[in-house]
């Protein structure tokens, strides 16, 4: 190696550990390495001493025990547990067409450990897909079996199986049509005007230019001929068609017959197609309550800018759905809210409730008002149940006032409830831990006969969906040898930090002030949140604000 | 160079309460090689992802997995066998994240790591004993940097205006440091000549 080339390792290798690379350099650093094994080599080893060096300062300045209780807590009841965890957390194998009856049902109960590792085997090896020219254009709340979701306004895959255990996926053909799929469904593109489904619930709708698109079931030929149709897949394959509009043609599949019937089914009119040796068509009551439109509303997507070890950073615009609408709002738009309550659930044991970078915002109002997605105040009380009369926001142990655990946010100028989501909420989420985000309540402040506390369960942007993002590593700021048990508490003590030692991403929900029981138009000041106390993990809140 | 090899537990009546679902039992497990397969894992790892998770899986992977292992069998390697797997899914399962390629990079360190992956786990764990042994020879104002960067983790501007140098020059002390503790660590592990009989 020349002098000069090892000062620009020596350059360039520091920038790297120190994740100051640009692109350029990290082409130059490539370019460098490339040309010198050696050089490759003691990189390697550098990288190697570099991991070790930050292995032991966390052994020094933590120790195991948190390492060891933490594992030991996540250890699985049972063997099946951990076989459902896995899987949800692996990229699908495009496999060959699967058996057809009751798909899900195996595939969701009957894996086995070792099933796993052959799956795992399988997986792993690379294997040739077929992009269609069918996107996946929508998701709600949408979880596959066995893989991440995929980002919307990608291809399907040709032939691939699609597992969707929960929520919704609205797919776009070439020729116009859509159709959205409902959870539990079995489901592939065979062609780009053919879609095929085991299992579940479709709405379909082929405007004029799409006649002619096909859906199959394992009991039946759908063909469209312009028209807006439901089609419902049960597990022993009876199929259901509800026809809302124009006019659809249904050939049963007979596997002794070579020339199906045909059953035109017209506008509000019902079809049952039994699966048997000889299928049975019979007429069914028309109901068109199960046919969707559209996707609900709810939060879509946000955007943040990226800190320096490439996780997102400050929020910069949420994307909602609101009366069908997508509405995209910058951050400007947004209606903070300011933390006025905070109080921890008495004796429970959390590791801290202040989040942020290294250097703590002077103002810890702020953290979790401001953009930023690293910063907030997490692990606040709760309640097993939502509320059902008003939180109580002050505490006077000498008169026997005891303070609602949880934590009381007032919005800067009321907000109004509208149409879909009126507010959104944003925490952060350990990978290691189960994708659904952790439960809360949403209580108003104030309570009326006609209003109520919600629990929200799931999040729109969950762990799976690539929409959510990785947050620059936060730290831990706790009190020295002090307890939070109020707000003067955690905006006055004196903090020491320590850096989160998982990867976090940022999870979202919008939440509907309807689902409080709020009227068209009312106008909200402030709501009062709470963990679910639903099990030992915390809600983590790094951001609630108001939609305009 | 003679390492201590990582001892083969459990015996056979840890295994029988294991394959009973005794937690107990298996926090002896975690207690007993936490350490080796976290320093091994953290050498293994490639940016971008989080050596403890993959320990953590590994263990639950094994504790799910117990009755596949064999007794008599050396149990270090069934275990370090699992967290290769899981290092692997999640390399796999990251690269199919869309973000991922500029956490990843620069990709041909990943492929040295992988050629490395084999790499004894007993090795890393001597060579974690020489590293704390380096550093506890660092003399000022190295072992300030060291601090600094890997206890405090302060970002590089606040080393420099606390070290009253350049951000240049904080950079150059890194290398310094990272430089000093890989010579010691290599000095160490490098057999000492056998003397030959005067």
């Amino acid at each position: 190696m020349t002098p000069s080339s090892n000062d620009r390792f020596q350059q360039l290798w520091t920038d790297y550990l120190e994740g100051e690379l640009d692109e350029a350099k990290l082409n130059d650093l490539r370019a460098l390495l490339s040309q010198n094994p050696v050089l490759m080599q003691k990189a390697a080893e550098l990288y190697q001493t570099h991991r070790l060096l930050g292995f032991l300062a966390d052994e020094d300045r933590i120790g195991s025990e948190e390492f060891i209780r933490a594992t030991l807590q996540q250890l699985p009841a049972d063997g099946d547990s951990f076989t459902s965890q896995v899987l949800t957390r692996q990229a699908n194998k495009p496999s060959a067409r699967a058996p057809r009856r009751r798909l899900l049902s195996l595939a969701l109960f009957t894996c086995a450990s070792l099933a796993v590792l052959l799956l795992l085997t399988l997986w792993l090896q690379p294997t040739t897909t077929t992009p269609s020219s069918v996107m996946i254009t929508r998701l709600a709340r949408a979880q596959f079996f066995g893989e991440l979701n995929p980002p919307v306004q990608t291809a399907v895959t040709f032939a691939k199986d699609y597992i969707l255990t929960q929520g919704l996926a609205e797919l776009q053909f070439p020729n116009g049509a859509t159709a959205i799929l409902e959870a539990p469904a079995v489901f592939r593109v065979l062609k780009d005007d053919l879609l095929t489904m085991d299992v579940g619930h479709c709405s379909v709708h082929a405007p004029p230019g799409a006649e002619g698109f096909r859906l199959e079931t394992p009991a039946t030929t759908i063909i469209d001929r312009g028209t807006r149709f439901s089609v419902n897949v049960d597990e022993s394959s009876e199929t259901e068609v509800q026809v809302i509009e124009g006019i659809a043609d249904v050939y049963p599949l007979s596997p002794t017959s070579t020339s199906p019937k045909e059953y035109r089914v017209t506008e509000q009119q019902a079809l049952r197609v039994l699966s048997q040796k000889m299928p049975v068509a019979t007429t069914a009551t028309y109901n068109p309550k199960g046919y969707r439109h559209t996707l609900p509303d709810r939060l879509i997507s946000f955007t943040a800018s990226t800190g320096k070890d490439g996780g997102a950073d400050h929020l910069t615009s949420v994307t909602v759905q609101r009366d069908g609408e997508e509405i995209r709002y910058p951050l400007a738009d947004l209606v903070r809210a300011d933390l006025v309550w905070f109080k921890p659930s008495p004796g429970a044991i959390v590791p801290g409730h202040l989040m942020a970078p290294v250097s703590l915002p002077e103002d810890r109002h702020t953290l979790l008002s401001n953009s930023s997605l690293s910063t907030g105040i997490i692990n606040p009380g709760g309640s097993p149940t939502p509320l059902t009369t008003d939180p109580v926001l002050k505490e006077d142990h000498d008169q026997g006032i005891h303070g609602t655990p949880g934590m009381a946010v007032r919005f800067q100028h009321p907000i109004r409830n509208g149409p879909g989501p009126d507010l959104v909420f944003f925490e952060v989420q350990p990978v290691s831990l189960p994708p659904e985000g952790d439960a809360f309540h949403v209580n108003p402040l104030r309570f009326t006969p006609a209003l109520k506390g919600l629990t929200i369960r799931e999040y729109d942007v969950n762990m799976l969906s690539p929409e959510a993002l990785r947050v620059t590593r936060p730290h831990l700021h706790t009190p020295k040898n002090k307890t939070v048990t109020s707000l003067d508490d955690l905006l006055t003590l004196d903090l020491e930090n320590r850096p989160f030692r998982m990867v976090y991403r940022v999870v979202a929900v919008g939440i509907d002030l309807s689902d409080l029981g709020y009227a068209p138009g009312e106008r909200v000041e402030g709501l009062f949140f709470q963990d679910a106390e639903d099990d030992d993990l915390r809600v983590d809140p790094v951001f609630i604000a108001g939609l305009p | 160079m003679s390492t201590e090899p990582i001892s083969p537990i459990p015996d056979a009546e840890c295994l029988h309460r294991l394959r009973h679902g005794d937690a107990d039992a298996f926090e002896v497990i975690v207690r007993h090689f936490e350490r080796p397969l976290r320093s091994w894992l953290a050498t293994q790892t490639p940016p971008g992802v989080d050596s403890d998770e993959i320990a953590q899986k590994t263990f639950i992977a094994a504790y799910s997995r117990i009755t596949e292992f064999e007794p008599g069998t050396h149990f270090a390697s069934w275990l370090f066998t699992i967290a290769r797997w899981q290092l692997k899914t999640e390399t796999t399962r990251l690269r199919r994240v869309a973000d991922y390629h500029a956490r990843y990079a620069p990709d041909l360190l990943h492929l040295e790591l992988q050629r490395n992956r084999e790499a004894l786990p007993d090795l890393v764990a001597t060579r974690l004993d020489h590293l704390r042994h380096c550093v506890q020879q660092l003399g000022n104002p190295l072992s300030r940097y060291l601090q600094w960067r890997y206890y405090d983790e302060i970002p590089l501007d606040e080393m420099a205006s606390l070290s009253g140098r350049s951000v240049a020059a904080v950079k150059k002390q890194l290398w310094l440091l990272r430089q000093r503790l890989q010579t010691c660590i290599e000095s160490r592990m490098t057999p000492a000549p056998e003397r030959t009989p005067p």
